[in-house]
């Protein structure tokens, strides 16, 4: 148990440092939207690879990777969403559309896409 | 460098690398893009605990950096700004997935290391790529809708 609470915080650690790596990127990128092909960089993924591949073998990694296709053509769904729906609805509204969209979108790929 | 080509960017839409405007962050928004990566890692950290690894894996693409980016970017810049930054990461949703297929196919041919480095290339190719390719394309579109 202990280990899987240590491998969960160092997860949670790679990550948020991959993240602050990726968005200092974007905020030196102009225009906006140059920067936007950062915000959705695989920050998380990376980070969180690798601790799975040090404490869980190249096997989960790899499983990681597979779920994370699904993730992805749902997070494509989700920027067409909010994209469309920003500037009329305003942030928050906006993107609670998109969240509804990657859920609908990713949750099926995912099924799809079960060995 | 100065005036605009006809048919090329406008001064504003020139691709920069501007590293003094990283002086411009305040350092809350730095914590607030750590803690939204370090809880989507985590989230997806104790998903893979509890569903296996490929559930956990799901939320490794869940977009939860992004809302954070769009609503420090509309706050500081505006809605307009916070669009454009949606509308950035539509291309690089698309380097998001080939990031995943690329590796799938490559842990397990490759060390690790080498792999996500491999796939992290791939990103930037996809990603960048079709940003890249979409900017002439789209001025061609707007000088045809304007005809």
């Amino acid at each position: 148990m202990a280990d899987k609470i240590v491998e969960v915080v160092l997860k949670a650690f790679a990550g948020g440092l991959f993240v602050l790596g990726f968005a200092a990127l974007a905020e030196m990128m102009t225009p906006k939207r140059l920067a936007g092909v950062f915000s959705a960089g695989p920050s998380i993924a990376m980070g969180s690879l690798l601790v799975t591949a040090a404490f869980m073998g190249e096997a989960d990694m790899r499983a990681a990777a597979e779920g994370m296709r699904a993730g992805a053509v749902g997070f494509f769904a989700f920027c067409l969403v909010t994209a469309a729906l920003l500037e009329y609805w305003g942030v928050w509204r906006a993107a609670l559309a998109g969240l509804a969209g990657w859920l609908v979108v990713s949750v099926p790929v995912y099924l799809l896409l079960l060995p | 460098m100065s005036g605009d080509r006809p048919g090329g960017p406008a001064e504003e839409d020139r691709l920069r690398l501007v590293p003094r405007a990283l002086a411009r962050t305040e350092p809350g928004d730095w914590l607030v893009r750590f803690a939204f990566g370090a809880g989507v890692s985590g989230l997806a950290g104790v998903m893979s605990t509890a569903g296996g690894p490929r559930l956990g894996g799901l939320f490794l693409a869940f977009p939860a950096v992004i809302i954070a980016s769009m609503t420090l970017m509309a706050r500081r810049e505006g809605l307009r700004q916070a669009r454009a930054d949606a509308h950035g990461a539509i291309y690089g949703t698309l380097g998001m997935i080939a990031f995943a297929v690329c590796a799938v196919f490559l842990i397990g041919r490759l060390p690790a290391w080498a792999a996500l480095v491999a796939a992290a290339a791939v990103w930037v190719v996809v990603g960048l790529g079709s940003y890249l390719v979409s900017r002439p394309v789209g001025r061609r579109l707007k000088r045809l809708r304007n005809i």
